[in-house]
């Protein structure tokens, strides 16, 4: 019946959120270098999966269209929603939290990297994603996205200083 | 460092990060998104409805009767067409078959009136859970509704299952009968849901005008085999 459909889906969707989100923000993370910004991104695109779960839960690869869409999402709804919802404490000075542990030295040198290759950084290494995978969520040829990664990573590799010096 | 080694320090330079976010929060979110959807939807739908009311009226009743039913309740129709309300979209396929879809509340005499046009026999009622069950004795269960290649569920019992959109065929019941078509509609945090059962009856005239599919105490289904 319709009203079990609906509670199958959402503990669908929590089980999908769930396994993915962290992985997703680390590359979203990775791609646009600014955490919150990020974690407004992945919010985003998990918002619009789940008002188009039907679609989205039938994609062969929905944590690639979950990628995508993140990468084509600008500032959104999501944080204009926010802004909605949090006058509540419009009295109190607002902080910006950090998330700590994050190497924020290695996220400035990833910012140094050109767009497209933190992207295909993003979801050939962060997330794991295969080179065609990759290819098809950012729209462009297998060839280039082992060209971009490989340019990333010797880049990378020359202001990663080694644990043990 | 090697290129394995490289993108494991990526990789764990990330590691810390979390959503601090629930998958609740971002529902609630997507719920919004998808009744701002609904809404903009059934806007365009109520627009429709109203230039239909002061346009259309004329097509139809000049359209409409050219696809009236013969005598044994067939329609001859071999043109898609559609016809659109608020609550409910009839659509008119070339094999003479209607694609019926409740979209929300649906006036039951209006739908009638256009199913009725589009050659198919039977009556349109909402669910209500006052009224009496379906008297089993008098429906044809032939064929189950929704049929079973429509539906990726596992089969079922006939004529309960509801779905958005049921096609309806006049072949679908025998000379003399007619189809209830049943709308329920059900209230959720993000708006209605509406959905169409189907069942076949052997005489159109033994079709009831008010009929409840659910035992209002118990949800059981009170179809036969349970």
């Amino acid at each position: 019946m319709r009203w079990l459909d609906v509670e199958r889906e959402r503990a669908e969707f929590a089980k999908f959120y769930n396994e993915h989100r962290d992985d997703c923000l680390r590359a979203v993370t990775a791609a646009v270098g600014n955490p919150q910004l990020a974690e407004d991104l992945v919010a985003d695109a998990f918002a619009k999966a789940w008002a188009s779960w039907r679609k989205v839960a039938r994609h062969p690869t929905p944590r690639a269209w979950l990628v995508r869409t993140m990468l084509n999402t600008r500032v959104s709804w999501w944080r204009r929603h926010r802004r909605e919802v949090a006058l509540g404490d419009h009295d109190q000075i607002a902080t910006v939290q950090r998330p700590t542990g994050l190497d924020e030295t290695l996220l400035g040198i990833l910012q140094q990297l050109p767009q497209r290759q933190r992207e295909v950084v993003a979801l050939r290494i962060v997330l794991d994603l295969d080179t065609q995978a990759t290819a098809r969520a950012l729209g462009i040829a297998e060839g280039s996205v082992k060209a971009h990664l490989s340019r990333a990573i010797s880049t990378l590799r020359k202001h990663i200083v080694p644990a043990d010096r | 460092m090697n290129d394995t080694e490289v993108a494991v320090t990526v990789k764990d330079s990330l590691a810390n990060l979390h959503m601090r976010r629930s998958a609740d929060d971002v529902m609630a979110v997507g719920d919004a998104h998808r009744r701002r959807r609904r809404r903009s939807n059934l806007a365009i739908t109520t627009v429709a409805a109203v230039a239909a009311c002061f346009a259309v009226v004329g097509v139809t009743l000049a359209v409409y009767p050219s696809r009236a039913p013969t005598a044994d309740g067939r329609s001859d129709t071999n043109t898609p067409n559609e016809m659109r309300q608020v609550g409910f979209t009839l659509r008119l396929n070339g094999d003479g078959s209607v694609d019926f879809t409740a979209n929300d509340l649906v006036d039951p005499a209006a739908a009638t009136t256009a199913l009725n046009n589009a050659g198919i026999a039977g009556r349109v009622v909402v669910h209500r859970d006052a009224c009496a069950p379906v008297n089993w004795d008098d429906v044809a269960v032939v064929p189950p509704f929704p049929r079973p290649k429509e539906t990726s569920l596992p089969p079922h019992r006939p004529g309960i299952m509801g779905e958005e959109t049921v096609t309806l065929r006049s072949s679908d019941y025998p000379p003399g009968g007619g189809l209830l078509v049943v709308i329920v509609v059900r209230q959720y945090p993000e708006g209605n849901w509406a959905h169409v059962s189907s069942l076949a009856y052997e005489d159109v005239n033994k079709i009831p005008t008010c009929v409840q599919l659910y035992d209002p105490g118990t949800g059981a289904d009170p179809s036969p085999g349970t």
